[in-house]
């Protein structure tokens, strides 16, 4: 044997055990605990790993930890200590942040026991520092304690273990445990559990929980409506309680709990939404001076044939669907994503059908990120170990739903958010396991296919992913900013902020806002790593789907190059209107557990018109509005085809009418228009004309010398990003035999 | 054991993907110590995986285990990172020297076999290659279990040909002198 074979035969039988990890992997659903999750956890050092059915023996260092008392455990009576620690624990609730702490067990227990007690609450793993025993002796040699738990007659009365806040809390919870205190570095020389035979206990009061269980956790900030419905224009850039719906955006909350949907971050519970333009309100008259539309008479000489009625008052009939859901938008034309309850589902509509494309299960679904053009969306939701781990592309165009199998990397982890750019097409997932945080990297075609491309970062504190350009991903971590490449892992310094802020990102993870304790809000632009701070007082910031506008203050701005202009193009507002710009024909919205159909306010007819978001004011001479009425009417019966219903059955009939608000040109071109005859029977068709509601015009005559009259015509043409937009057209009246007619087709 | 037809499809996959699986990891994982740990995860999750979940929409059953390991292998870059700031202070073999370690390399020792014999003292070797710095004992893994050449070996793990040479031959020579083989 020379040594090339000596050492091949050597590393072969050493490295591993390949018998014993196949026959582990059938038999542990736990996995086994890493070493490397423990390196550079200080106060994980010098730790005994208990696991259960192993035990793994870790030995790294020094001791760390952080205590948040100063006083030291044995200046203490032990009823104080009671009182002390439960008031301390209340505050520790929900918190990720590991501490060391001491467990005085209710009545000394096995080896046996105790590991089942320490690790009820964790993944099968609590690192042991210290273990007391019922005859007062104590080991912290990790060697020492691996021996205890592996087999031995012991009585245990408590145990120094390092875990998180949270951890610990549960632990106090647990009838097997009767204390559960914090420790600082002198405790593990001095303190011991306590003794509960010196516990008066008539003297405890327990306090009331400083911090709420995950369900009705209080958020910082509670500038978003909690009603989804009073405000269309969702609502990210704001802060939302995650239990309840709606969360337009990308709120990063304090890191709490354990919970198994865990933060939100960037998350959107997706809900009911009913478009402003279908409210009761929305078909008012624009502008705030607008007076009741006149019932359309024509002047006093002429009048419409015997029999012809119109109606110039038109409002789009709800298309209502027997589609169940709770939340619906349209993504495509025709294409609308459903969730109902835990299914997440896309159906094509037409107003004659609605056909169910395809459906997921995906308990408590969340969006992450939403195309800026449509088509497309991905879904966070909890995956089958409970806890926030999957994720699934939703692509309306190509009319599927893909798991992208994140769940299979987060396991028993919480995703605490998933973050998708669409210009380099990495989704970042910002993992949280057993209090640390993974930052991890996934390449994502549209087509569906993922790919893992590795974990680039991680830290035993928060982190928050807060935005990404090119390759390059930011985090916030406290008050810094760092720069982490997303396929070397590369991490660089970009700056320190003043303050730990609040943190919100938006859907396309191109932005993040931040918050500040005074009020301030900044916009962070990476791709000029510049901080944008905004001057006005709303610290609303919507970007919806958009990766560089946003709304705030009620303007739309767009942001380049570090700076921020006005932008009101409809482009750039249906990128934030996501839910209701996506199809030109509909507007989906979900009440009563159904799906609703509207007109969509996001039509071909407004994108091709320049709108105008001004309020507008009627300012015409007496008569034009009547005739304006009038040719609105004898439009819509044309443009609905509706002629017949409104007593125009001949040819003769319609010309006649026309005649009364057109002038003999225009009157002339609507025939032609519609394919209508002089004489003979009537056929027509609706010439390309779209009905319209007089209530929702505001007429402006700004110019007339007794012959001609010109002016503009604003219609509304819905609402968009909360504010009334209108598109205006020219028109022009003309006088024929002495009365005002309209010159233009509408 | 569960399901019979979950482990003989288990057992398969395992045997079919051990060596590509374990070679990952090796290359992949910050700490060589901890390669074990994260094989056995791997498997654990694939097995768990496949026991809630079935395997009919598992076309490739290496690329999914792979796609475990990269996730496994969480410390992968901040390992890459501390590996380069360790390059610099190395020295390196010249041509000659390693030559010379080369041909004592593929020289027979009757030595050797007993040595491995000796399952105490082949452990006591062992454990002296893996108490070197987290690279050795990858280089010692995919250079004579994966059979890959030191140059591969060395951009499989993103260092200088000439580290991995120097690595490699330096702890050979050590365990010359501390083992006499």
């Amino acid at each position: 044997m020379n040594k090339n074979e000596f050492y091949k035969q050597l590393m072969s039988e050493y490295t591993f055990d390949a018998d014993k990890i196949r026959e582990n992997a059938k038999r542990g659903a736990k996995r086994q605990k890493l070493q490397p999750m423990y390196i550079g956890m200080t106060a994980a050092a010098a730790a005994c790993v208990v696991t259960v059915g192993t035990i793994a023996a870790v030995n790294l260092g020094g001791r760390g930890g952080v205590s948040i008392q100063d006083s030291g455990l044995t200046q203490l009576s032990a009823s104080d200590r009671l009182s002390h620690a439960l008031e301390q624990l209340e505050q520790e609730r929900g918190s990720s942040e590991s501490k060391d702490f001491l467990i005085t067990f209710s009545a000394p227990m096995s080896p046996a026991e105790a590991q089942a007690v320490l690790t009820a609450y964790t993944d099968g793993s609590m690192p042991v520092k210290q273990l007391y025993f019922a005859d007062g002796t104590r080991i912290s040699n990790t060697g020492d304690i691996a021996k205890v738990f592996a087999g031995g007659s012991y009585q245990i009365t408590g145990a120094a273990v390092y875990c998180s806040g949270d951890t610990a809390a549960k632990l106090q919870s647990d009838p097997e445990v009767f204390l559960v205190e914090s420790m600082s570095q002198n405790d593990f020389d001095n303190a011991a559990p306590v003794n509960i035979d010196e516990v008066n206990t008539e003297e405890i009061s327990i306090p009331e929980p400083a911090v709420t269980e995950p369900a009705t956790v209080t958020t910082p900030g509670s500038t978003a409506p909690l009603n989804p419905a009073e405000d269309n224009s969702g609502s990210d850039g704001t802060v939302e309680d995650p239990s309840t719906e709606e969360m337009d955006g990308t709120v990063e909350p304090a890191a709490t709990t354990d919970a198994v949907t865990e933060e939100t971050d960037d998350s959107e519970p997706i809900t009911t939404e009913v478009p402003a333009e279908t409210t009761p309100a929305d078909t008012t008259a624009p502008g705030t001076t607008t007076p009741e539309p006149p019932t359309p008479a024509a002047p006093a000489e002429i009048s419409l044939p015997d029999g012809v009625t119109l109606q110039p008052n038109y409002s789009a009939p709800a298309l209502n669907t027997y589609i169940g859901g709770d939340n619906a938008f349209f993504l495509t034309d025709n294409v609308m994503f459903v969730r109902n309850g835990d299914y997440v589902e896309l159906y094509r509509y037409s107003p004659d059908s609605e056909k169910l494309l395809c459906s997921e299960q995906l308990e408590d679904a969340k969006v992450v990120w939403v195309s800026e053009n449509g088509g497309k969306l991905m879904l966070t939701g909890l995956s089958s170990y409970g806890t926030r781990g999957r994720t699934l592309l939703v692509d309306a165009e190509a009319e599927y739903i893909t798991d992208l199998s994140t769940e299979d990397s987060v396991m028993t982890g919480v995703l605490s958010s998933a973050s998708y750019n669409a210009d380099s097409g990495l989704l970042v997932l910002n993992i949280r396991d057993e209090g640390m945080y993974y930052v991890s990297v996934m390449t994502v075609d549209m087509d569906g296919s993922a790919s893992y491309v590795g974990t680039v970062y991680r830290s035993d504190s928060k982190i928050s992913t807060a935005a990404m350009n090119g390759s390059t991903i930011y985090l916030l971590k406290g008050s810094s900013l760092f720069a982490v490449d997303a396929y070397s892992g590369d991490t660089r310094y970009v700056m320190s902020l003043s303050e730990t802020p609040e943190m919100n990102r938006n859907y396309a993870f191109t932005h993040a806002v931040f918050t500040f304790p005074d009020g301030t809000v900044n916009i962070f632009d990476p791709a000029s790593e510049s901080l944008i701070r905004l001057s006005g007082s709303d610290p609303t910031v919507t970007f919806g789907a958009s990766s560089h506008s946003f709304l705030n203050g009620g303007i739309c701005y767009t942001i380049s190059g570090g700076n921020i202009s006005a932008d009101g193009g409809i482009s750039a507002l249906a990128a934030i209107e996501y839910k209701k710009s996506f199809s030109s024909e509909y507007a989906a919205s979900a009440s009563g557990g159904l799906v609703h159909v509207t007109a969509s306010a996001y039509s071909r007819l407004n994108r091709d018109s320049l709108l105008t978001f001004s309020n507008i004011t009627e300012s015409a001479p007496a008569g034009f509005r009547q005739v304006l009425d009038g040719a609105i009417g004898l439009n819509n019966a044309l443009a609905l085809q509706t002629l017949e219903d409104s007593g125009m059955t001949k040819p003769e009939t319609v010309s006649s009418s026309l005649a009364v608000y057109y002038s003999a040109s225009a009157a002339q071109k609507l025939l032609a228009k519609c394919g209508i005859e002089s004489y003979g029977a009537l056929r027509y068709n609706n010439g390309g004309l779209t009905a319209m509601n007089a209530a929702d015009t505001a007429l402006v005559i700004s110019s007339e010398n007794g012959y001609a009259a010109e002016g503009v015509l604003y219609v509304k043409a819905g609402t968009f990003a909360g504010r009334t937009a209108y598109r205006s057209m020219n028109v022009r009246f003309v006088k024929e035999d002495g009365f005002w007619k309209l010159d233009t087709i509408l | 054991m569960g399901n019979p037809d979950l482990d003989s499809y288990f057992d398969a996959v395992y045997a079919e993907t051990f060596g590509a699986v374990s070679r990952f990891v090796a290359s992949h994982a910050a700490r060589f110590q901890d390669s074990e740990d994260i094989i056995q995860n791997v498997y654990t999750r694939f097995y768990k995986r496949i026991s809630d979940k079935g395997f009919a929409d598992i076309d490739s059953p290496e690329a999914f285990l792979i796609n475990i390991a990269k996730f496994e292998c969480r410390t992968v870059f901040s390992g890459f990172m501390r590996r380069k700031e360790r390059d610099v202070i190395l020295s390196e073999f010249d041509e000659e020297q390693s030559a010379a370690i080369e041909a004592d390399m593929s020289r027979d020792q009757k030595l050797l076999e007993d040595v491995m014999a000796d399952k105490i003292l082949a452990k006591q070797i062992f454990d002296d290659i893996m108490s070197g710095d987290e690279t050795v004992g990858k280089i010692f893994y995919l250079h004579f279990v994966c059979d890959m050449k030191l140059e591969e070996v060395a951009d499989k793990l993103g260092i200088k040909t000439a580290t991995v040479k120097t690595k490699l031959y330096r702890t050979i020579e050590k365990q010359k002198k501390k083992f006499g083989i």
